[in-house]
């Protein structure tokens, strides 16, 4: 009984003891973040614009916006320029010159003129000889300063036109609580992009489905997420910004087709009349859900296609087309179900739909209301196409495609350039 | 890992040697017990099993415990216990070994992450007990488990590969560990 109780004297001890230590008794945590930062790059703006020219061909790495000029394609490199690539011969396009423009997103191309975005500028060069581009002019402070995510604010001084990337590794006690936040050196995205390709019309420039900039005649329309602003080039090396009109929020592309502006949102299609060129008026809208929505249009259907996921919000994946023929009251003609539609585009009665990882399709839209599929390339991350002139330029994730739909029957790949990411 | 299942080989080993060495007479022992661990995070209960063999006044044997402090897991041990006492009514124990995680929904989710693993780490506990008579037995100790949670965020954007940040946040809980034990054997 002596060592019995000799023994439980010792239990109640040893807890007695393990309590007076409280840093054993702890819930000890230690996390180990590994992420990306980015740090940009300046150079002065000085620096930056005497850059503004014909320079050597680079890989295309990040492909964006896309337009075609005669035997020129314009396609953008998010936020570093432009490539012009020579596709006198679809077969073999050639990719010869490269104009820097950091923070270029859009694109759009009138005679011997190209006009582009450099981050809240817009730039004007002449492009008679595409080997020699010439800056022609810088209009300052037109479009929506971008903004970046944390709480990182760039050098107002200076241009970023690149960013060094790093990967860090931070380690610390965490003790309960989930991660921390980014930190403000963590940049993964901007207000203005990245978002995707082209721009549009006149003496034969011909823009895609996801465009941001627009022309009709001697107008140059651009949108941001919130406003539409129209410019006079009539004097094409002179543009002169003539409106700025608030028209909604979450604005996403911009498409021209005649007298009629047919402008993309999140939360719907609004049509614009510019038959006052500087002054556009509301014309008709088309609401839907809160989703992204490029749109296309001909004399009288507009073809939207609607998509969620990632910055675009709801669930819904689907191409609408839309009867015109009371501009003021476009009414639904047909929903056909897609798996995640991002750019379109429409030559004669060919309808061609980038369907994300679904691939690329061809419709034969002859009537509307019953397009009947021609053809689908299901090995294609598929994002934007012009159809023109019998060729589709396709801009997916590992490349650039140019289709020869002479034959809708027989559809054949004549080229693609490689994207080297 | 690697230093843990070394230090296991050496422990069962070490039993085996001194089995041949004192040729004492050796007996099946097995114990079941449930208990409360006790620490900063709040109360949870442990289950474990045990057997082995007794040799006299020590007890070596392999142990399986669902662990449910923090973080649901599966500790498996190797425990040797030494009895004292005339009676040898009291004994201490110790055990170490490797803490399994469970993978599937814990309490403690990220809501951020895209992609969560756990992954096990040590186990260690020590204590002292007390078998008053019959097959029951009380103990109380310290137990130590670590584990390691693994977590990927995937941020938003327009073409993939979208940009991700790893994260590996390394727990080591340490707890008081009070249990009641049925013994079978002796």
């Amino acid at each position: 009984m002596k060592n019995f109780r000799r023994s439980l004297g010792i239990v109640f001890i040893v807890v007695l003891a393990l309590f007076s230590f409280p840093a054993c008794i702890k819930d000890h945590c230690k996390r180990t973040y590994t992420y990306q930062t980015y740090e940009p790059i300046y150079r002065t703006k000085d620096e930056v614009r005497a850059n503004i020219r014909s320079n050597p061909a680079r890989d295309i790495s990040n492909p964006g916006k896309l337009f075609i000029l005669g035997r020129y394609i314009f396609l953008n490199e998010v936020d570093k320029g432009i490539h012009v690539i020579d596709n006198t011969d679809p077969s073999h396009p050639l990719n010869f010159a490269f104009i820097d423009i950091p923070g270029n997103l859009d694109i759009a191309v009138k005679g011997n003129t190209l006009y582009a975005d450099l981050y809240s500028d817009l730039v004007t060069l002449d492009i008679t000889n595409p080997s020699q581009v010439q800056l022609k002019k810088i209009i300052s402070n037109v479009f929506p300063y971008r903004a970046w995510g944390g709480n990182f604010s760039p050098d107002s001084g200076k241009i970023i036109i690149d960013w060094k990337q790093k990967q860090v590794t931070e380690t610390y006690s965490c003790d309960g609580g989930y991660r921390k936040y980014l930190s403000d050196a963590q940049l993964f995205f901007s207000s203005a992009g990245p978002s995707s390709p082209s721009a549009s019309v006149s003496p034969i420039g011909k823009g895609g489905s996801m465009a941001r900039f627009a022309l009709i005649n001697d107008h140059l329309y651009t949108v941001s997420t919130t406003q539409l602003d129209v410019f006079n080039i009539s004097n094409s090396n002179d543009p002169v910004e003539v409106n700025h009109l608030n028209i909604g929020w979450s604005i996403e592309t911009i498409y021209p087709f005649k007298n009629k502006l047919f402008i993309g949102s999140q939360s719907g299609m609004f049509i614009y009349n510019v038959s006052v060129p500087y002054s556009p008026a509301p014309d008709g809208q088309f609401s839907h859900v809160r989703v992204c929505d490029p749109v296309i249009a001909d004399n009288d259907y507009a073809y939207v296609t609607l998509r969620s996921g990632n910055s675009c919000q709801g669930y819904t994946n689907q191409l609408d087309i839309l009867d015109l023929r009371i501009f003021a009251n476009p009414t639904l003609v047909k929903t056909y179900p897609m798996t995640n539609p991002h750019g379109l585009s429409k030559d004669g009665s060919t309808l061609f739909i980038c369907d994300g990882a679904d691939g690329l399709k061809v419709y034969d839209a002859t009537n509307p209301s019953n397009l009947q599929l021609l053809k689908r390339f299901e090995d294609v991350v598929t994002y934007d196409v012009i159809a023109f002139n019998h060729i589709a330029l396709v801009v997916a994730k590992n490349g650039l495609y140019q289709y020869d739909y002479t034959d809708t029957r027989n559809i054949r790949l004549l080229s693609k350039i490689v994207v080297n990411n | 890992m690697k230093k843990i299942a070394l230090f296991i080989l050496m422990l069962a080993g070490t039993s085996v040697y001194a089995q041949e060495k004192t040729r004492t007479v050796k007996k099946f022992h097995a114990m079941g017990s449930i208990g409360m661990l006790a620490g900063q995070s709040p109360v949870k209960p442990v289950i474990q099993f045990s057997s082995g063999m007794l040799f006299n006044k020590y007890y070596t044997g392999i142990g399986l415990s669902f662990d449910a402090y923090r973080f649901i897991s599966f500790p498996l041990f190797v425990e040797g216990r030494m009895q004292f006492g005339s009676k040898r009514e009291g004994f201490i124990y110790s055990g170490l070994g490797y803490n399994i995680p469970y993978n599937g929904k814990q309490s403690e989710e990220d809501p951020f992450a895209t992609k969560s693993k756990y992954i096990g780490g040590a186990y260690f506990d020590v204590g002292l007990g007390w078998k008053p008579r019959g097959h029951i037995s009380f103990s109380a100790g310290f137990s130590y488990k670590e584990l390691t949670n693994n977590s990927t965020y995937v941020y938003e954007c327009l073409i993939a590969p979208c940009p991700e940040e790893q994260s590996h946040v390394l727990y080591g809980l340490g707890r008081i560990l009070a249990k009641m034990s049925i013994e079978i054997g002796r």
